[in-house]
């Protein structure tokens, strides 16, 4: 749906260049939800918008659909970006308009004949859930809604890409959560797809299918949000998960006074659920499983399990215990080794 | 009551034909120059804007001139500018004195004004907004109607109001070049006359003619700030 080239982005001014964006690479499926996470700075506000153009690449191609906007006059960019809708971090919408009339704004700019306005207008409020508000001026709503606002006015055009610019990031953590559950539920119905950059994993966590991680400009690691979560590859990204994993760091001098056997993270996503996993470990290969830590946690609609567990005994115990986890579609680490017995 | 105004205000009487007439011709000059006024200052304010650097229609070039200009009609005294644009008026309205006159100096003098004051209330609107029109595929002159003017337009009333108070006062200087209203009414009637009565109430019905235009203006603002 969304194909980025090569694309980078140098601005220049009077002390120098700043290359935003340094070498990007990107494909996007049609109908995912695509997450782009980064610390401020690292380029991802420039990288959205350069999939409606609003940020011009100093090189490289930018592709959506089946149209390259780089080639694009000005007057067909100008249609294209009327089919990639936009919500902002900080909302934008005017506060000279009522509700109605900011959903109303792009299909007057589409030059939508005004009869048909209201049919859509309320269309769009209803999904939203802001059908009451229709009069009320954006000054008189609250963050949540007014970003309700913000995603109507993007899909006034049936647009096929929605772009999201931090559309949580100004809004407390339980408006977040139901904005996620309207992008989540617009995506799904109006088979949309969508682009979201955020610096909060649970954003990530909570929706997107994929996702790729940015850094000084350059994407560092990318993939499902599964295996993201469940082999993270770069400092940046551990430190993204560890936002909502928690501290998973266990104590040295517990682990210490545990006494002999080995210590393995089991990594458990989808099917494989945790506890009967457990359980049919110490019935059918008979070992005994002390359960240090762990938790579960749903990615979008997977759900995915960490798990520390002290496997007491020595090497062959370990080795039939991974094994048969493996088989079980378990992924496993070895945090400490078993010592002693067998030939291993 | 009767009376009392004979007393104390007995030219006020014996003159009110002419009052009348002088508040005829304030009114006439400060609502023709100052629609002429909001209709070259406005545009010209919005230029300013967007033909700076990072805006719509970035022309540096363009830009520094006008400001330029508008600058130097700026900083040149109304009295000074009424003298300057003498043979200006008669080529363009056939006489250099009377209300007409005024009014052609009243305008050159205050649409550079109304031009900054403009330019100061669309550079309030926030860029995210031009940003989210443009993201929808928003040409240049639909940012401008769409946008910039509805959301400065509480910005550009103000300003507006700004303007009419300014130019109440300047209209009173017109009567140097004979365009009459309520200032020379003051000036050749109270003060060269010697008629104090005069002086006062012509000054008195200024005054009222400020408070109000400011009521409205501020009342019009109000109405369409929806913040």
């Amino acid at each position: 749906m969304i194909t980025l080239s090569n694309v980078v982005k140098v601005f220049k001014n009077r002390f120098g260049s700043f290359t935003a964006l340094d070498g990007i690479d990107l494909s996007i499926q049609k109908g995912e939800i695509f997450g782009i996470i980064g610390y401020s700075g690292a380029g991802k506000s420039t990288l959205v918008r350069m999939m409606n153009l609003l940020e011009t690449p100093t090189s490289g191609d930018v592709t959506v659909g089946d149209t390259n906007l780089n080639s694009l006059s000005s007057k067909d960019l100008r249609r294209a970006r009327r089919k990639i809708g936009m919500v902002f971090q900080h909302f934008n919408l005017l506060w000279s308009r009522t509700v109605y009339d900011n959903v109303a704004l792009p299909l007057e700019i589409a030059g939508v004949p005004k009869s048909e306005h209201a049919a859509k207008v309320n269309e769009l409020l209803s999904l939203v859930g802001l059908s009451d508000k229709a009069d009320l001026y954006p000054a008189q709503l609250s963050g949540g809604q007014k970003q309700r606002v913000g995603i109507a006015r993007a899909l006034a055009n049936d647009p096929d890409v929605l772009l999201c610019d931090e559309a949580t990031s100004a809004l407390d953590p339980k408006t977040t959560d139901s904005i996620l559950e309207l992008l989540k539920e617009i995506n799904r119905k109006l088979s949309l797809t969508v682009i979201l950059i955020t610096h909060e994993m649970h954003v990530i966590e909570k929706i997107c299918d994929r996702v790729a991680v940015m850094e000084s400009g350059r994407v560092i690691e990318m993939g499902s949000v599964v295996d993201i979560f469940s082999n993270p590859k770069t400092t940046t990204t551990r430190e993204f998960i560890s936002q909502v994993a928690g501290d998973e760091h266990i104590d040295a001098e517990f682990l210490q006074n545990l006494g002999q056997g080995a210590i393995l993270r089991c990594t458990f996503v989808g099917g494989s659920a945790s506890q009967t996993m457990v359980t049919s470990l110490v019935r059918e290969v008979g070992v005994e499983v002390n359960i240090l830590q762990g938790q579960i946690k749903r990615l979008k609609d997977i759900a995915f399990g960490t798990l520390y567990v002290h496997i007491p005994g020595n090497v062959d115990i370990e080795a039939q215990a991974i094994a048969y986890l493996k088989k079980n579609g378990v992924k496993v680490d070895i945090l400490r080794g078993a010592e002693g017995g067998g030939q291993a | 009551m009767n009376e009392f105004i004979l007393t104390y205000l007995p030219n006020v009487v014996k003159f009110w034909d002419y009052i009348v007439k002088a508040i005829g011709e304030t009114s006439y000059m400060v609502s023709v120059s100052l629609v002429l006024s909001a209709v070259l200052g406005i545009p010209l304010g919005i230029l300013l804007v967007i033909t700076g650097r990072n805006h719509l229609l970035p022309m540096p070039a363009f830009n520094q001139i006008l400001s330029f200009f508008i600058n130097i009609f700026r900083s040149i005294p109304y009295i000074v500018l009424i003298i300057i644009l003498i043979p200006f008026s008669r080529q363009l309205i056939g006489t250099a004195i009377g209300p007409d006159a005024a009014i052609i100096s009243l305008v050159v003098g205050s649409a550079p004004f109304v031009a900054r004051l403009v330019e100061t209330a669309i550079r309030e609107v926030n860029r995210g907004v031009i940003e989210a029109a443009q993201s929808m595929g928003a040409s240049n002159s639909q940012i401008i109607f769409k946008i910039l003017i509805p959301e400065a337009l509480p910005a550009i009333i103000s300003a507006v109001t700004v303007n009419a108070v300014a130019l109440i006062g300047f209209s009173a200087m017109a009567g140097v070049v004979g365009a009459g209203g309520l200032g020379a009414m003051a000036y050749n009637y109270g003060f060269n006359g010697f008629k104090p009565d005069i002086m006062f109430f012509t000054t008195v019905l200024l005054i009222v003619l400020v408070q109000v235009v400011q009521m409205i203006g501020d009342a019009i603002a109000r109405k369409l700030d929806h913040r």
